[in-house]
């Protein structure tokens, strides 16, 4: 009897020797899934990558039907929503976009926090440079949004703050950012915290190309003031600051250029051309059989003699077809739409291949920012010649043959807003409708903030959807419904009523 | 038989008469003469006694004229007059009133039915086993008040969800712990791994009162499952095969009025012809490869085309176009005809056998289904054993069982990823679908020349398009007991399980040919859409280890009329869950579905999690005089997953019993009233529900980094060659997290009436949850989208009632009907206090395979939970729909409103069986009620043109009933003149199939007649004269043999849910239809 007692004696001491071990509960303290805590390098690469995402995919899932540059063949159904521009808080784009780029700032606001920790004056003045960039973004779309409450966990309702007043603080921001990266010249952040210039795929490492970048950036939202008059004190005085900071724009070859080093694997593509384009084995994706040429496009580009035509579109895809048009497509929202056999698909050209860098802003767009603010006589330089170059790199970024020749080819023809001196009666819309043709599938935002500065193209057809009640291109997205749901106190009446995205204005449209 | 028999033997004369004590020898025996051990003899008015050992016997020095109590859990008790005998020999009968009957409850501690403060219920093996169930979980429907089950889906291998007296939590696991042999099962635990045959019962702890003692995992109410033991005597062998045969009960109810068109205007087809596809008058002519059904009447005369022209070969090896005619009539059973009848066989065998010290038992199964589904199959073995042994003060007692599954199920089509019940719900009328079975042959049915252009054959995914997983399941315990003396107990237990799932998922590839490719339709069907479809391939594997030691000191005592039971014990357990899985979607080899065929970087994840665990806990049991009781738990509980600070909490429990019929001397012997007791407790319970976020709640403290962008099916962007990329999860942790809090408390009476021909239990219960884990839905403007917080409350109440009746009782026939109903009451009272957050989506709807809708399934305030939320019509104040006055559509209001909560409020079951001679019928029915259901199907339908809702108006264009016209803000008129624009798809497809959720929420109500078996046990006298052969009994059995449902739902079942997680309340394309199951069973025992 006593052995066996000795058993059950045995066993409950076990179990203190269990309970009395704090190690015993010590099983949780390291996460074996997912790190928690990682060097700010990797958040900026990843930060780039989904700017590239974003600003390639992002919002031209819609505004690609809005500006004239794709449509829906007849073998689908309609999008109502986007077709005839009765769009709610749930827009499903809208979301996503709110989203994403809150989410990315938050990240590049750790970079900048962690990177000014260890003394790393390049990722933090990278860091506020591309927050900037984000948020104008957001201004762009949505007008007033949170700013300065925002990316605070502890506040889970941010207060709005006004669109004029984020842009002011973020010029603040730029600045701020080119003077950090100014720092970081010739200083040596190689310390054991510091970020390998390696994580930097836009410019590696480029100090004054980041310099130029922001300057560029300021140069954007600058134009967008252009029709505020009472803005014109803030245009003047940035102008100013960037003549003496004197690093200039990105110029012919020096574009902002996303590129992680794409590879043709699964979810490791160009996004662009992975989203539109075709998937790993040269099977079309999901995307490029729904997103065919929109005929407003086609007809601009055959009509000037344009050859990125069929760079920016391919082929009718059907092989026995008796369409006569090698490039066809549908006007948005047509009933009686063309199927897709009959409708081209984007080109080779606008979806590049699975490796090439995503455009954040390519030397083109800065070019004709460049030729604008010359014609504005904001900056020094020659419109014509600006023009010419915008055009010419649109060419050479669209992979048309022999595109130098070709370019001057095409914009030495005298047809009013293809050559310089055939638009004298109004050259700011020959920039404009040059800078919306060359903005195909690179920066529909920019073609939209331009069409609603300037209504520029004048022509841009709306949807022939027949149940389009309100004849008129949006000039705003509605606040997510997210917000209005999570942060329904703050969150701006103007952006959510009925017609609002028709009736309410982003601060700088006129 | 219930005179106590008592043997006397006179001592030698005299010596009792000098002595104040003497020695009594005695044995105690049941009915049928088996000794029983561990029965307590108790000296009346003392403290002194003793048990029984292993043979029964017992030796005790008593006072003279002393009275012995004589009690066994499960037994009558006994008083026993000693005057001088020595030796006496006593039969216990087994408890035959409701309230003797032991109960199973928490740590596996029996308890008899008297002592309880708290509801339970009992399932025994003849009642689980009455239909011949594969998943034990079915078996258990219909049978417990209180108890709601489940099936959320009707495919090859469905796990239920098994909720006791509703929900709790907003977020977290809200199903019932799962017991097994005294071993706590995993979360999601599939009751269908057991074999039903081996278990004895099933006992139901409804609350938390009766549950506390199992800590963290028990406020849902526990199923406490005893599996069989050997019986002493002779060897019994029981052999038992089942049959039964599945078919698909009810589809929606399609229109047959209209054929195929999808909304073309005008198209050219690859031979460069142009087709028109509407009429002068724009009404839409015959589209031949259409999968949606907005066409023209059909004429019912001549033949039409269906499907492009198909490139043929002739003998001589040259080329020709095909094409293919048929009937201009509906199908007839166009989409019933691709299900087949299923057969389901079970084959049993078990073997048990006992000694006086030691019983085994063995049980095996075999298990074939094959599914309404083509090509769907499951197999199922089980082993299992059990043995127990006595050796004096010491027994043991283990549990070996083994489970081995093996599942081919059907997995999504190659076009959209869409499930199998999508490409088969989603073709016009037109199309009988058992001509196109041959998806390899004929040249209507490949791929390349499939007649419905913008759907797969659900033939060639049936067959090409395999999900097969194999799981084992190993659970082993074994239990150790020492009875030193008679008022202390000592046992451990130790148990095991073990879990491995490896599953392979694959889809071949399709190599399309040119001339498909090049779209003869001109419809842009899937080849030239496509070009070609890459071989896929899924490879998940995952392992579970559970371990669990309870350790239980049990001390009991009596003085005079009162006694004391206190347990004392500590429990430590650790789980480990790891996964893997690795896929590819570009294999390269066709047919060859290794993950190293596939191109680039494959997908992955792998994941680990741990959870370790200890507790104390004390247990006292106040008796007095066997009619009043009172039981105080405690339980201290450390659990590794909270944070340092937050990882010990407590669980008090206190119940009360009192058996009024034995304490009020009147009502001992009433004709009317055979037994009564009433009963109430309450406890304190916490409940980690960090579960939603990540298994056991592991490693949600402090925030993470995600690898960047997952891009499509798990594959991640990052990383490009040497160059990483990480982002910050998307959810804020809380590293001051801690458990959620329920306060629950219950009260009760069981009364037997008429000799016990009527026993009626009630009881109500009242539980708030608060300090709820809620992964709070925050502004993006954070940079996250949610964060854990402690907050919201939510409240539930309920009745039960269950009534078991015996009606008539001859020696020939009987008949017994039970009741079991249960009312749930269910609010949800706060969410985020102080804001004016009031809902949290809890279930998206799936959008990936359905026409987007907005909303889902919330927790709202003031509101039951949980709710479906989706879009409605805009309505003007008094509720008219607002159409536009242009096109006469209805305009829809996107702001989403509550429909509806979708949990029943009321769960009535209905068992009854009739016996004649060796005859008898059982039925099993229910009812749920009081809840909603959105029924995605409906949508699908509604987008395609098949539903019947659709015709309802001949596809005229109307003017939409009740509607109005805003004329300024604010300002309505009724509209008596705007038509809409189009009865046809731009209506249903655009407006129903795209637009709007609220018109396909109906009443989730239904009745089932979910068992019914006819048995019939052949006369003894006949088997008898074999010898050898015992019992032979013959059976009919049947399954959900009728559903009734409100007129409003004609599309599937309402019990069905995309989700066996807290966010039911959809039926959708991602199920298949239900089904019935009738069949026969044949049962020898040797």
């Amino acid at each position: 009897m006593k052995k066996q007692f000795s058993i059950f004696i045995f066993i409950p001491a076990l179990f203190i020797f269990f309970s009395c071990s704090k190690k015993f509960l010590d099983v949780n303290n390291n996460n074996p899934n997912a790190p928690t805590s990682v060097n700010y390098g990797l958040l900026m690469s990843n930060d780039l990558y989904q700017m590239g995402n974003a600003n390639s995919i992002g919002l031209s899932q819609f505004l690609s039907f809005w500006m004239g540059y794709a449509s829906r063949s007849g073998n689908y159904i309609p999008d109502n929503a986007t077709e005839t521009y009765q769009i709610s808080p749930s827009y499903a784009f809208s979301e996503s976009f709110w989203q994403q780029l809150y989410h990315i700032n938050l990240d590049l606001k750790q970079v900048e926090e962690n990177a000014t920790t260890a003394k790393d004056p390049f990722f933090s003045g990278a860091a506020e440079i591309l927050m900037s960039y984000n948020y104008s973004e957001l201004v762009d779309v949505y007008n007033d949004i949170p700013y300065s409450q925002a990316l605070d966990i502890n506040n889970l309702k941010p207060k709005y703050d006004s669109a004029s007043t984020v842009y002011m603080d973020l010029f603040n921001q730029l600045d701020s950012g080119i003077a950090l990266i100014k720092a970081a010249e010739g200083s040596n952040y190689s310390g054991t915290n510091a970020a390998d210039e390696s994580f930097d795929i836009m410019f590696s490492g480029n100090l004054v190309s980041w310099i130029q970048f922001a300057n560029t950036v300021k140069l954007k939202m600058l134009l967008n003031l252009s029709q505020k008059p009472s803005q014109q004190s803030v245009i003047t005085s940035e102008l100013s600051k960037i003549t003496s900071e004197g690093d200039g724009f990105l110029m012919a070859g020096n574009g902002a250029m996303i590129n992680p080093g794409y590879v043709n694997s699964l979810g490791k593509q160009s996004p662009f051309y992975g989203f539109y384009g075709a998937t790993p084995t040269g099977s079309p994706s999901g995307s490029n059989a729904y997103y065919r040429a929109n005929k407003y496009a086609t007809n601009f580009y055959t009509n000037t003699n344009d050859p990125r035509l069929t760079r920016f579109y391919a082929p009718t895809s059907s092989a026995t077809t008796n369409n006569t048009d090698t490039v066809s497509g549908n006007f948005q929202g047509d009933p009686g739409a063309l199927s897709n056999s009959n409708t081209s698909g984007f080109g080779p050209g606008m979806l590049g291949t699975a490796t090439s860098s995503t455009p954040l802003l390519p030397d083109f767009e800065s070019l004709f920012f460049q030729t604008e603010a010359a014609y504005r006589g904001w900056i020094p330089g020659n419109e014509k010649d600006f023009y010419q170059q915008a055009i010419t790199q649109s060419f050479v970024y669209e992979g048309v043959p022999n595109a130098v020749v070709a370019a001057q080819a095409y914009y030495s023809q005298p047809i009013v807003n293809v050559g310089w001196s055939a638009s004298s009666a109004n050259p700011l819309q020959a920039i404009i409708t040059q800078e919306w043709a060359a903005l195909n599938g690179i920066d529909v935002l920019e073609a939209w903030d331009n069409y609603r500065r300037l209504g520029l193209p004048a022509d841009l057809p709306l949807s022939l959807n027949p149940h389009l009640t309100t004849k008129k291109i949006p000039v705003r997205l509605l606040y997510p419904q997210t917000e209005i749901d999570r942060n329904p106190t703050n969150v701006p009446a103007a952006g959510t009523a009925k017609d609002a995205q028709f009736n309410s204005k982003i601060f700088w449209m006129p | 038989m219930k005179q106590v028999i008592i043997l006397m033997q006179l001592m030698f004369f005299g010596i009792s008469a000098f002595a104040q004590n003497h020695e009594v020898s005695g044995n105690v025996k049941d009915e049928a003469g088996n000794p029983l051990s561990s029965v307590s003899i108790q000296i009346k008015g003392t403290s002194l006694g003793t048990t029984t050992d292993a043979n029964g016997n017992f030796h005790l020095s008593v006072p003279h004229n002393a009275t012995l109590d004589v009690s066994s859990v499960g037994y009558e008790r006994k008083d026993i007059y000693i005057g001088n005998e020595s030796q006496i020999s006593i039969t216990l009968n087994a408890s035959t009133k409701e309230l003797n009957t032991v109960v199973v409850t928490a740590l596996g501690i029996k308890r008899e039915a008297r002592e309880l403060g708290y509801a339970t219920a009992n399932i025994d093996s003849k009642q689980l086993n009455q239909a011949k169930v594969v998943d034990l979980s079915t078996g258990l429907t219909g049978k417990v008040s209180g108890l709601q089950i489940n099936l959320p889906n009707n495919g090859i291998d469905p796990q239920t969800r098994i909720v006791l007296r509703g929900n709790r939590s907003f977020l977290g696991n809200n199903q019932a712990l799962i017991v097994i042999n005294g071993i706590p099962m995993p979360d999601n635990y599939n009751l269908a791994t057991l074999d039903p045959n081996d278990v004895a019962s099933v006992d139901v702890i409804k609350g938390a009162v009766g549950a506390s003692l199992y800590g963290s995992r028990a406020s849902n109410g526990v199923l406490v499952v005893t599996t069989k033991t050997g019986q002493r005597g002779k060897p019994v062998i029981s052999l038992s095969n089942t049959t039964t045969f599945q078919s698909v009960s009810y589809l929606p109810k399609f229109q047959s009025s209209f054929t195929s068109y999808g909304g073309e205007s005008i198209g050219r087809d690859g031979f460069g012809n142009i087709h028109v596809y509407l009429n002068p008058d724009g009404t839409p002519r015959y589209v031949n490869y259409e999968n949606e059904a907005y066409g023209p009447p059909f004429t019912g005369v001549g033949k039409v085309m269906l499907g492009g022209p198909v490139q043929v070969s002739n003998p001589d090896g040259s080329i020709k176009w095909d094409s293919l005619f048929v009937p201009d009539v509906p199908a007839k059973n166009g989409i019933r005809n691709f299900f087949q009848t299923g057969v389901t066989n079970q084959t049993s065998v078990s073997f048990s056998t006992g000694d006086e010290n030691s019983t085994f038992y063995l049980g095996a199964q075999h298990v074939t289904t094959t599914g309404v589904v083509p090509n769907t199959t499951k197999t199922r073995d089980n082993v299992s054993i059990n043995g127990t042994k006595k050796y004096g003060i010491f027994s043991a007692q283990y549990n070996v069982g083994y489970t081995y599954s093996n599942v081919q199920d059907v997995g999504p089509g190659y076009s959209q990823q869409y499930p199998i019940y999508t490409q088969v719900l989603d073709n016009p009328p037109i199309l009988n679908l058992k001509d196109f079975k041959d998806y390899q042959n004929n040249p209507f049915a490949t791929p390349n020349g499939y007649v419905n252009a913008y759907n797969t054959n659900p033939w060639q995914e049936a067959y090409q398009s395999l999900d097969k997983y194999y799981s084992n399941n190993l659970l082993g315990s074994v239990q150790l007991s020492l009875q030193p003396t008679t008022w202390l107990n000592l046992s451990d237990r130790v148990g095991l399980t073990l879990n491995n799932t490896v599953e392979k998922a694959t889809q071949a590839a399709i190599t399309f040919a040119q001339w498909a490719i090049d779209d003869p339709t001109g419809g842009g069907a899937w080849p030239a859409s496509l070009q070609k479809f890459n071989g896929q391939v899924i490879d998940y594997t995952n392992t579970e280890n559970l371990l669990n030691n309870d350790f239980l000191v049990t001390l009991d005592k009596k003085f005079n009329d009162f006694s004391a039971k206190l347990i004392l014990g500590g429990s430590v357990s650790q789980a480990v869950f790891n996964e893997e899985q690795l896929n590819s979607t570009t294999l390269l080899v066709p047919g060859f579905y290794n993950i190293s065929s596939g191109s680039g970087t494959p997908g992955f994840y792998q994941n680990k999690y741990t959870q370790r665990q200890y507790a104390y806990f004390e247990d006292l049991t106040l008796e007095f005089r066997n009619y009043l009781f009172l039981h105080l738990t405690n339980r201290d509980e450390w659990n590794s997953v909270l944070p340092p600070s937050n990882q010990h909490y407590e669980y008090p429990s206190a119940n009360l019993s009192f058996v009024f019929t034995d304490a009020i001397s009147s009502l001992k012997d009433s004709k009317v009233l055979s037994y009564g007791k009433i009963f109430g407790g309450f406890t304190r319970v916490a409940n980690i529900s960090l579960t939603s976020q990540g298994r056991y709640g592991a490693y949600l403290i402090n925030n993470i980094y995600d690898i960047g962008p997952a891009t499509n099916f798990g594959t991640n962007a990052f990383p490009f060659g040497g160059l990483g990329g990480y982002t910050n999860n998307n959810t804020s942790y809380n590293p001051a997290i801690s458990p959620e809090r329920t306060l629950s408390g219950e009260a009760g009476f069981n009364a037997g009436f008429f000799n016990n021909r009527i026993n009626l239990n009630a009881d109500y219960y009242h539980e708030t949850t608060d300090h709820q884990t809620l992964p709070a839905e925050i502004s993006h403007a954070t940079g996250y989208d949610v964060k854990i917080l402690n907050t919201g409350k939510m409240l539930n109440e309920g009745v039960e009632l269950d009534l078991k009746l015996t009606a008539i009782k001859t020696p020939d026939f009987t008949w017994d009907v039970g009741v079991h109903y249960s009312h749930n009451k269910n609010e949800v009272l706060s969410i985020l206090p102080s804001d004016s957050v009031n809902s949290v989506q809890i279930g998206q709807y799936l959008n990936d395979f359905q026409p987007v809708l907005d909303g889902g399934i919330y927790a709202q305030v003031g509101q039951p939970y949980p709710v479906i939320k989706v879009s409605d019509w805009a309505r003007d104040p008094q509720g008219h729909v607002i159409v536009d006055p242009v096109t006469g559509f209805p305009t829809v209001d996107h702001n989403l409103k509550v429909f509806g909560n979708t949990n029943p409020t009321d769960i009535l079951g209905i068992n009854t069986s009739f016996g004649y001679k060796g005859l008898a019928l059982n039925l099993v029915a229910d009812y749920r009620g009081g809840n909603y259901i959105m029924n995605s199907i409906g949508r699908e339908l509604d987008f395609v043109g098949t539903d019947y809702h659709s015709v309802t108006n001949g596809r005229q264009r109307i003017i939409f009933p009740n509607s109005v016209i805003e004329t300024s803000p604010g300002k309505f008129i009724p509209n008596t003149s705007v038509a809409t624009y189009d009865g046809g798809d731009a209506f249903w497809t655009n407006y129903y199939g795209t637009g709007v959720g609220s018109p396909y929420v109906t009443s989730a109500a239904f009745w089932k007649l979910r068992e019914v078996s006819l048995v019939y046990q052949l006369p003894a006298k006949w088997v008898q004269s074999t010898h050898f052969i015992r019992s032979v009994i013959i059976s009919l059995v049947g399954h959900n043999l009728i559903m009734l449902r409100p007129k409003t739902n004609d599309w599937t079942d309402p019990e069905f849910s995309e989700t066996n997680g807290n966010a039911v309340g959809r039926t959708s394309v991602g199920q298949t239809p239900p089904t019935r199951d009738y069949g026969f069973n044949v049962s020898v025992t040797f």
